[in-house]
């Protein structure tokens, strides 16, 4: 059989209306499957004892709307100190990363610090970090006064660092020994080695991690509250002490959630573009 | 004292840990000339490579770059490694640069060129090899071929006194490898110096002023291409001639 114009052949027609039909039936299965499980957890609330109490107790429209400014202004806090513990994390986790890949003799102290500091740092529940740092540090009397907000911050930049710290430093390790030698045979030194070819491979290898690190660092700083900074989560506890009803609470989570969004959207938006990427390469070479 | 070579190597001696890898070589590189080192895997070619690029550190002997001793430990190593040239067999373009950043590197960053300057010079280059459309792609948009032949133009491009070249076809496929040799003869025409490894003996032997046979670290054998190829004097480089 052959066709010499541009007609489609029979046979491909058919195995086109053959594909059509398994993305519909596909679609079709999925779709079902979606909205059994909806109803069915919908159901479960309904039925069970205690729906009524729950819903009135937690989804109270009322109530949400009431404490929405009170916590929203406390989210502003929780922002502020985000923005401080970013820029200390992104100076402090290159340097620990630096430190720990470094193989100069002079640096082995520091080393040695850089290996211990992260080992306790990512092994220390941060509200126990929280703790230390908060009540600890104001009690040894050396700074005059030290601000809640300064010390939570200082508590997640450190805990934090340790974290990212270890994912740079895995990309760091991640990049070929043959990229160095070519870098250092063109003669460039082993700080421009580091500076241009090896860290900027690194974080693009690494961005993935970096912005779950910064989503979860994003919620993690609603742990401050424990130290009486007044935030989103304390600005809810104080409403839901006032009307003993919880609301406020969700409404906390509901903030968060809708600020992280932005950054879940664009971390999945990356993930696909290097995906992508990757895919296309492989087509071509 | 007179700088009669480009390159002097005397007694040189390396091991790793027990192993010996070469054992008291001596040779020397004139300028404007291609040495070619032949010998089998392990027989030490790509260290010796190395040992000249200060990427390994040497047990023992003496290496002198237009009389300057290279291997004295107060040396600044950076800028030994700018004026000497190297292309490995594979992986030598960085992946997140540009073509053309890639081979403007040397020429910005060591030679403290202008980028505007540092890109004519670039562009020059890659035109050269016929390149110059892939001036801002990046190397993965290019073949084997394609991507050696830029690490050949970059490690030029800071006109360095000695360009190594270690097996840098064994990486291809025969088709490619023929426009890689042909770059290599161009520098030849040029006046590079040029010390290479390859397995390429054909290339060896139109392309070489001397070949210099490496077996197990030593050198068996060095001299003109028709001394080497044509009449091989060791039972060694015999054996070597017919396997290849």
């Amino acid at each position: 059989m052959s066709n010499t114009n541009n007609e489609i052949s029979p046979i491909e027609l058919e195995r086109r209306s053959y594909r059509k039909k398994q993305v519909i039936k596909s679609t079709l299965i999925s779709i079902i499957s979606l909205i059994v499980l909806v109803v069915v957890i919908i159901i479960l609330l309904k039925t069970s004892a205690g729906w009524e109490t729950v819903k009135k107790s937690f989804f109270n429209q009322e109530y949400f709307l009431s404490s929405l400014p009170v916590v929203f202004k406390g989210l502003l806090i929780n922002i502020k100190i985000l923005c401080i513990v970013l820029v200390g994390v992104i100076i402090l986790a290159p340097t620990l990363a630096i430190i720990r890949t470094s193989k100069a003799p002079v640096l082995f102290p520091l080393r040695i610090f850089a290996l211990v500091f992260t080992t306790i740092m990512r092994g220390t529940p941060i509200l126990v970090l929280l703790y230390l740092i908060g009540f600890g540090v104001p009690g040894l009397h050396i700074f005059k006064s030290t601000q809640a907000i300064t010390l939570g911050s200082i508590a997640l930049i450190l805990a934090y660092s340790a974290f990212v710290s270890e994912v740079i430093r895995s990309g760091i390790e991640s990049i070929h020994p043959s990229q160095i030698q070519a870098a250092r045979s063109l003669g460039l030194s082993a700080r421009k080695t580091m500076a241009l070819i090896i860290l900027p491979q690194a974080i693009r290898k690494i961005i993935p991690a970096l912005m779950n690190d910064f989503i979860s660092l994003q919620k993690d700083v609603g742990l401050v509250s424990v130290l009486g900074i007044i935030d989103a989560v304390r600005s809810a506890q104080i409403e839901v002490a006032h009307s003993f009803n919880f609301t406020p609470y969700v409404v906390a989570a509901f903030l968060f959630i809708l600020f992280s969004l932005p950054f879940i959207a664009l971390s999945d938006w990356y993930n696909k573009k290097i995906q992508n990427r990757e895919i296309n390469q492989g087509g071509e070479l | 004292m007179a700088e009669k070579h480009l390159l002097e190597i005397k007694n040189l001696k390396k091991s790793y840990a027990e192993k010996t890898i070469l054992d008291d070589l001596s040779f020397n590189i004139d300028f404007h000339e291609v040495v070619t080192v032949i010998g089998a895997s392990g027989s030490g070619k790509s260290t010796l490579l190395k040992c000249i690029n200060l990427l390994e550190q040497i047990d023992d002997g003496e290496i002198y770059l237009q009389g300057e001793d290279i291997v004295d430990p107060s040396i600044n190593k950076d800028k030994v490694r700018s004026e000497i040239g190297v292309v490995f067999q594979a992986y030598n373009l960085f992946p997140h640069l540009t073509v053309l950043d890639n081979v403007t590197l040397g020429l910005r960053h060591i030679k403290k060129i202008k980028k505007s300057e540092a890109d004519i010079t670039g562009k020059k280059l890659l035109s050269k090899i016929g390149l110059e459309e892939f001036a801002d792609s990046y190397p993965d948009r290019l073949s084997g071929g394609q991507q050696q032949r830029v690490a050949i133009i970059r490690a030029i491009a800071t006109n360095p006194k000695l360009l190594l070249l270690d097996e840098i076809t064994s990486a291809l496929d025969p088709k490619l490898v023929k426009d890689v040799l042909g770059l290599v003869s161009d520098l030849k025409n040029d006046g590079v110096t040029v010390l290479m490894s390859t397995h390429e003996m054909s290339f060896a032997k139109n392309v070489s002023n001397k070949v210099i046979f490496l077996h197990n670290g030593k050198i068996k054998e060095q001299g003109t291409p028709e001394e080497i190829f044509d009449h091989p004097k060791t039972q060694e480089l015999k054996e070597f001639l017919t396997n290849e």
